[in-house]
């Protein structure tokens, strides 16, 4: 019968019949199918259908599902994936199953309640013999008779789940659940148990969450709401517990009637309540608080979860899917296991256009990358969803072509394979070669943040040599300005601004930035000395990180943030909402910093009264006290401790003190906590590339995964095993293929996944702020003057080495330059605007640039007119013109009344385009 | 650091605010502020398909002001809801103010009140966006991101269906950029495309230097050869076809269309010039940076400006400083701080509009993104906490009905008892004043047609 099936298909998909048998056939597919679903279930029913597959009669065609047409054959290599792997039912926690046909290329479908799909559950007996099936479902169709083992498979409500009528008592040996497709078979074990009492801290905390109670805007509010207060998502079942039963007299449970309970009046608005109705009276979340309440509304004992594990970890959906599911189980520390799916909070990372429903369905409207964010009681747990979206005719062809592209390839580093075959799964079609001027423009302007002058432009361009490529990178790597690059970069990252460091103390605080990156020392070793450093910030310089970050907690903030990509502001005040982080970490980390003293030499702040400024040196020390500081959740006194990033890793609160504390923490920065390195690798990247591996590049979570997580263990490594070495590791990363790929089209549409997140393209960006300042004075010819505050250094002639902010708003803060406020990536604004627009068409920057006397112009005013236009294209796009280029321009300054005029107007005219602005 | 509001934290409230209207109706329509409403707005007849106003000015309030220590205020609720202000009489009878907007009191005959705006986005930045939009986020979560899905700014929308002025901008917006930690999304143009962004500077107009030396062309450079420089950029573009590739230069050719067009004409550039007024004129409208604002709305309104929008703060404020977000010192902070400015400012807006002959024209909204828990107590508990359910908006100009009250909250002012209207209502009321279509269709980056808004306008406080 199914031979029969797919022999249609087939000659379907080669296309053999013509368009409108097919959709003739398809219907009457469907309708076949149906009855093969019976057929299976009843032999009885089955014979006649097969009598009659001649399909023949006129069917009404009605618009079919294109997505049969691709399930239509089972590519070879496909296979069932079943998620769980063993499925754990209880009467209350049902299992819910998730299956996916996994294609050779990657791809998958959520065939879930496919009503191609057949289930059977069958005993191995003790013996290990296969006892023959006993009960079976279908798809989509329930059954709703318990089988003999009390079991029942149900869809039911969007899922497919198995459940128990009395925890599975009465079997022996073990279950397995047989999931057969096309000829497919996949097989899933089945633990039953028993339901264990209602408990506080398990069901009730769990239904508050999922409900939405102690979320911060409504009772988790640190001052609750309407006079309840509940811990913030659960955080602290004790607390709740004593809110919930015995605060003001029991008033909110009522035992006797649980019905009646102020709890549940309020929960489905049956009494007002300013939150509305957050629980169904026909839910099952209603049902368990009258069971917790008519048992006596107990505290039972505490509920310590051992791991939490969601399903899949990852999917990649084949074009044209639009949901998948998820199945979330959770283990204890007494050795239960339950399937929580429908017990947990979902989050999507995506903002719009998905929703996760409260059984873990993800349903998409577009193509994205999507990663779900749950919550269960204390724990986090994440799982990814790449939907390819488009069409699977486009997806089909563009596989092809890759594949074929890719067999030709030879990476030039590991990394570059990494990103090939994720491109070759995601069905991404990887750029082509930059050409070579494109490429050089770009290695100048992300390495040394300048263009290349005509000069080397010309010199690079008759280079024939094979190693072209690895000879100017490293000339680049070794010219001062990528000091000062660097120098920047982390000028930015560590606050290095006028106001609290002083204009002097800015300068010599970049300059020993510039320094470390210029004689390319371990960056983990000078990250080590900057978190550790005292005394004179003047004549210590690194001891500048303590003036810039004034207090413990930003300290801590910072030194997450900047180093570690951890964002752990949120566990200040509460555990963190979106992380695994809590207010025990984050105090931890800040008592570190509590011994830290400053003191002014010489301040003379003109404003007295504004604590932000301090003039003059500061000396930073350590006073003898123990470093301790209060944790205001648990108001006790908590020592040093260092953020544990894995589970075996177990540092102990103050180990090690009998050294210097800040010593002591800059080798678990920089050391033990084994996360500092893939951040580093990842900021470096992003330098380079315009995006991280993980984006934000400040941002490392489990629900904000690298777009590539192989990329980043691959880099990581890379970065390692080049000693730390900020130059030897830029080498690598722009001696990639990855880095001369041509830019590529990043217009939205939404029906395909951009390609620039997984670097198959490079992408095209707004030039930053300072280069494009400085390539204005190159290109003009008229170096701009900024002042840096500073007696010993009043100028620099170059927005990239500038230590400081500007003092006043202008071009730099137009164009996004950060005011060194937040350690924050996303403090320099890379939006573009009408203002920016207007700088460049008329603001003073440029307009004096282009009108002053002695410019670029001055010189070419008296050069022949073919010259001039092809150094102004070669100084300001680093490209030669084009014939029709060249042609028109030469042809103006030919007829022009006045020659250094029609100049400036072609000189503008390349400052205004948009392959001048851009970085690509 | 960035911090955003205490109460950022992620969660919805999915009132039923129909139901908690009809709870609390009743109490509301005995207790004072209800039996004077609407009796304006009976014999008002709308008249169909008139354009009102030729310009909006929007004076947005971030941080969410209160609406019962300024507009609607409740004397006789109990003492942790009615305040420590007391109410004084106003031009409009029965229709007290806050002892601390008497200015404002006295003009209140030129202002229609709109006592029952609710919405249920409890966080600054989703609720900003509503109010800058119209339109609901989905999701009110302060990591609510400003992507190209959200909807534009209502001038943005006002700017899609303007035929240009030449040589101004449709649409300015000035001089702050709001942000709660995060920038708050609503403030551009968002899918309908860079060019209908609004031309925006933070250059402070109360500042001496103030001015955008970019609007000055020099002496030789006139519009001939502007347009000789144009045709060579559209040349070069064409070269690498970057426009077509890339959504920044995409939008980097759209703005510089409009930079052109602004430099090749005065108005902006005349508009800008406060020296221009004189120096009773400016003391009038307060040195401060929201009062000089406020008088550069006027200026750009003259020039022909469609949509002023005027942000009163940068952030949120609280703890003394900036915006409206009193979760702390409520009444320190709008006694000494707040509605002074407020009280200085807007009434002066107003006298110098009509004075100018410019207020049947402009319509002037004045309008935050929440209003303030009518229960005293927050923090400290000397503070009000953020209150989407119910609170007051104000518009004069335009051919408003001075005097109108619409609609009406409850005792407590804790929601609408009559007549609740939401933030679409609002912007279907800018679009319908203007002469736009409330309903009018804009198409998303994914092709699909969207009303700009789904609201419908209050023609009763119309005349």
């Amino acid at each position: 019968m199914l031979k029969w099936v797919s022999y249609w298909v087939s000659r379907l998909v080669r296309g053999s019949i013509s368009k409108v048998s097919i959709a003739v056939v398809m219907t009457a597919m469907v309708l076949f199918l149906d009855r093969v679903v019976k057929a299976e279930l009843d032999p009885v029913v089955a014979s006649p259908v097969v009598a009659s597959p001649v399909v023949a009669s006129p069917v009404v065609a009605s618009p079919v599902d294109a997505s049969l047409v691709e399930l239509g054959t089972v590519e070879v290599g496909s296979r069932l994936e079943i998620y769980p792997e063993v499925l754990h039912a209880t009467p209350r926690y049902p299992a819910s199953i998730a299956v996916y046909l996994v294609k050779p290329d990657g791809t998958s479908l959520d065939i879930t309640q496919s009503s191609e799909m057949s289930l059977g559950i069958s005993r191995v007996a003790d013996s290990g013999q296969e006892q023959g099936d006993e009960a079976r479902i279908v798809g989509a169709n329930s059954q709703d008779a318990f089988d003999s083992y009390g079991l029942r498979l149900r869809a039911s409500e969007g899922r497919l789940c198995l459940e128990t009528q009395d925890g599975g008592m009465r079997v022996a040996g073990g279950l397995r659940l047989k999931v057969r497709f096309r000829g497919l078979e996949e097989i899933a074990a089945i633990r039953m148990q028993a339901d264990k009492p209602v408990t506080f801290s398990r069901e009730v905390i769990s239904t508050l969450t999922k409900s939405g109670c102690n979320l911060g805007t409504c009772h988790g509010n640190l001052h609750g709401k309407g006079g309840m207060r509940l811990s913030l998502r659960g955080d602290d079942p004790g607390f709740d517990y004593y809110r919930l039963v015995a605060e003001f007299g029991q008033r909110r449970i009522d035992t006797f009637e649980p019905k009646n309970s102020l709890l549940l009046q309020k929960a489905t608005a049956q009494v007002a309540h300013q939150g509305g109705k957050r629980i169904d009276m026909q839910s099952l979340e209603y049902g368990v608080l009258v069971d917790w309440i008519a048992s006596g509304a107990n505290e039972g004992g505490a509920t310590e979860l051992a791991s939490l594990e969601v399903y899949p970890k990852t999917q990649q959906l084949a074009a044209e899917q639009r949901e998948a599911r998820l199945v979330v189980v959770a283990k204890y520390l007494d050795g239960t296991t339950r399937d929580v799916t429908s017990w947990c909070r979902f989050e999507p990372s995506v903002p719009s256009g998905v929703t996760v429903d409260s059984f873990g369905r993800v349903i998409v409207g577009h193509a994205m990358d999507v990663t779900v964010s749950v919550t269960y009681l204390s724990a986090r747990g994440a799982s990814r969803f790449v939907f390819l979206g488009g069409r699977s005719q486009d997806a089909l062809k563009v596989t092809t072509e890759s594949a074929i592209g890719a067999a030709q390839a030879s990476w030039k580093q590991p990394f570059d394979e990494v990103i090939s075959q994720q491109c070759r799964s995601l069905q991404l079609q990887e750029a082509t070669q930059a050409d070579a001027n494109t490429f050089l423009r770009r290695l100048f302007l992300v390495t040394v943040g300048r263009l290349p002058t005509p000069s080397e432009i010309l010199a690079y361009e008759q280079d024939m040599g094979l190693d072209r490529n690895e000879r100017w990178v490293d000339q680049l790597l070794a010219d001062p300005a990528f000091d000062y690059a660097w120098a920047l970069r982390w000028s930015d990252l560590l606050r290095n601004e006028d106001k609290v460091m002083s204009s002097h103390g800015a300068y010599l605080f970049h300059d020993w930035l510039r320094l470390q990156i210029a004689s390319d020392r371990p960056m983990k070793e000078w990250i080590a000395e900057l978190v550790s450093s005292t005394g004179s910030t003047y004549e210590n310089p690194p001891a500048s990180f303590y003036r810039t970050h004034r207090d413990p907690e930003v300290a801590a903030e910072s030194v997450a943030q900047v180093f570690l990509g951890v964002r752990i502001q949120c566990a200040k005040c509460h555990n963190h909402p979106f992380d695994r982080w809590k207010q025990d970490d984050y105090y931890g980390l800040a008592a570190y910093f509590t011994t830290v003293e400053r003191k002014q030499i010489d301040n003379k702040p003109n404003d007295a009264l504004d604590k932000h400024v301090i003039t003059g040196d500061e000396v930073i020390s350590l006073t003898a006290k123990s470093p301790e500081i209060r944790h205001p959740g648990r108001s006790k006194m908590v020592s040093p401790r260092g953020l544990v990033f894995q589970e075996s890793a177990n540092i102990q609160e103050g180990e090690g003190l009998d050294e210097d504390v800040l010593k002591r923490f800059a080798r678990w920065l920089t050391e033990e906590n084994g996360t500092i390195d893939s951040n580093l690798a990842n900021r470096i990247w992003y330098q380079y590339f315009g995006r991280g591996v993980v984006e934000p590049p400040d941002d490392f979570r489990e629900s904000n995964p690298p777009s590539n997580p192989e990329l980043l263990r691959v880099l990581t490594e890379e970065f390692r095993s080049q000693g730390y070495s900020l130059k030897r590791f830029s080498r690598a990363l722009l001696l990639s293929d990855a880095f001369s790929k041509a830019s590529g089209d990043d217009s939205s549409d939404e029906n395909v996944l951009p390609s620039s997140p997984y670097f198959a393209s490079y992408s095209i960006r707004r030039m930053a702020a300072e280069p494009l300042m400085d390539a204005i004075s190159d290109v003009t010819g008229v170096p701009t003057k900024l002042k840096t505050g500073d007696e010993e250094r009043s100028e620099v002639n170059s927005a990239m080495r500038m230590p400081g902010v500007p003092k006043k708003p202008g071009f730099l803060t137009t164009f996004g330059k950060p005011n060194r406020l937040l350690v924050c990536e996303c403090e320099r604004s890379n939006q573009i605007s009408l203002g920016q627009s207007l700088a460049m068409a008329n603001g003073v920057e440029v307009r004096d640039k282009l009108t002053a006397t002695s410019n670029r112009l001055t010189v070419l005013v008296g050069m022949g007119n073919r010259e001039a236009v092809e150094e102004l294209f070669l100084t300001s796009l680093c490209r030669h013109p084009s014939h029709r280029e060249r042609e028109v321009a030469v042809e103006m300054l030919n007829s022009a009344p006045d020659k250094r005029m029609a100049l400036e107007d072609l000189l503008w005219a390349l400052l205004n385009s948009k392959e001048f602005m851009t970085l690509r | 650091m960035a911090v955003g509001c205490k109460e950022f934290q992620r969660g919805v409230h999915r009132r039923k605010c129909l139901l908690s209207a009809s709870l609390f109706g009743l109490a509301g329509g005995l207790g004072m502020g209800g039996g004077f409403v609407d009796q304006l707005l009976k014999g008002a007849q709308p008249s169909k398909g008139k354009v009102r106003a030729k310009s909006v000015i929007y004076l947005h309030q971030y941080g969410g002001p209160s609406h019962i220590d300024t507009f609607d205020m409740k004397p006789l609720a109990a003492d942790g809801i009615r305040g420590e202000f007391s109410p004084i009489s106003s031009a409009v009878a029965g229709s007290p103010v806050c002892e601390y907007l008497p200015r404002w009191g006295k003009q209140l005959d030129r202002w229609a009140q709109i006592r029952s705006v609710h919405h249920d986005m409890k966080n600054h930045n989703p609720a900003c966006y509503y109010s800058l939009t119209g339109k609901r986020p989905p999701t009110d979560d302060i990591r609510l991101r400003d992507t190209l899905e959200l909807f534009p700014a209502f001038g943005s929308s006002v700017a899609k269906f303007s035929e240009p002025v030449p040589g101004v901008p449709t649409f300015v917006a000035y001089p702050h950029v709001l942000r709660d930690g995060a920038i708050a999304p609503g403030q551009h143009a968002s899918f309908l495309g860079k060019q209908f962004d609004p031309y925006f500077f933070q250059a402070d107009p109360n500042a001496p230097e103030f001015g955008l030396p970019e609007l000055q062309l020099p002496a030789n450079l006139d519009l001939a050869r502007l347009e000789r420089r144009r045709e060579l950029v559209e040349l070069i573009d064409q070269e690498q076809r970057l426009i077509e590739k890339s959504n920044d230069a995409k939008g980097l050719d759209q703005l510089q269309q409009q930079a052109l067009r602004i430099l090749s004409s005065t108005g902006l550039r005349d508009a800008l010039d406060l020296s221009a007024e004189s120096r009773a004129v400016r003391d009038a409208y307060g040195r401060s940076t929201y009062g000089q604002s406020c008088l550069l709305a006027r200026r750009l309104v003259q020039a022909g400006v469609r949509f002023v929008t005027v942000y009163f703060s940068q952030s949120i404020g609280g703890k003394g400083s900036e915006g409206w977000d009193t979760h702390q010192e409520n009444f320190k902070d709008l006694r000494e701080r707040l509605l002074p400015m407020t009280d200085q400012t807007v009434p002066t807006l107003i006298e110098d509009l009509e004075s100018h002959g410019l207020l049947d024209d402009t319509l002037v909204l004045w309008m935050g993104e929440f209003g303030r828990s009518p229960q005293v107590g927050d923090r400290d508990g000397k503070g009000r906490g953020h209150w989407p359910d119910c609170y007051t908006v104000m518009m004069a100009g335009g051919g408003v009905q001075g005097g109108a009250i619409f609609g009406q909250s409850d005792a407590k002012g804790a929601y609408p008892a009559s007549d609740p209207v939401g933030p679409e209502d609002i912007a279907a009321t800018l679009y319908w004043a203007l002469g736009i279509d409330p309903h009018a269709e804009v198409y998303d980056t994914q092709n699909r047609p969207l009303a700009i808004s789904t609201g419908e306008p209050i023609e009763r406080i119309f005349y």
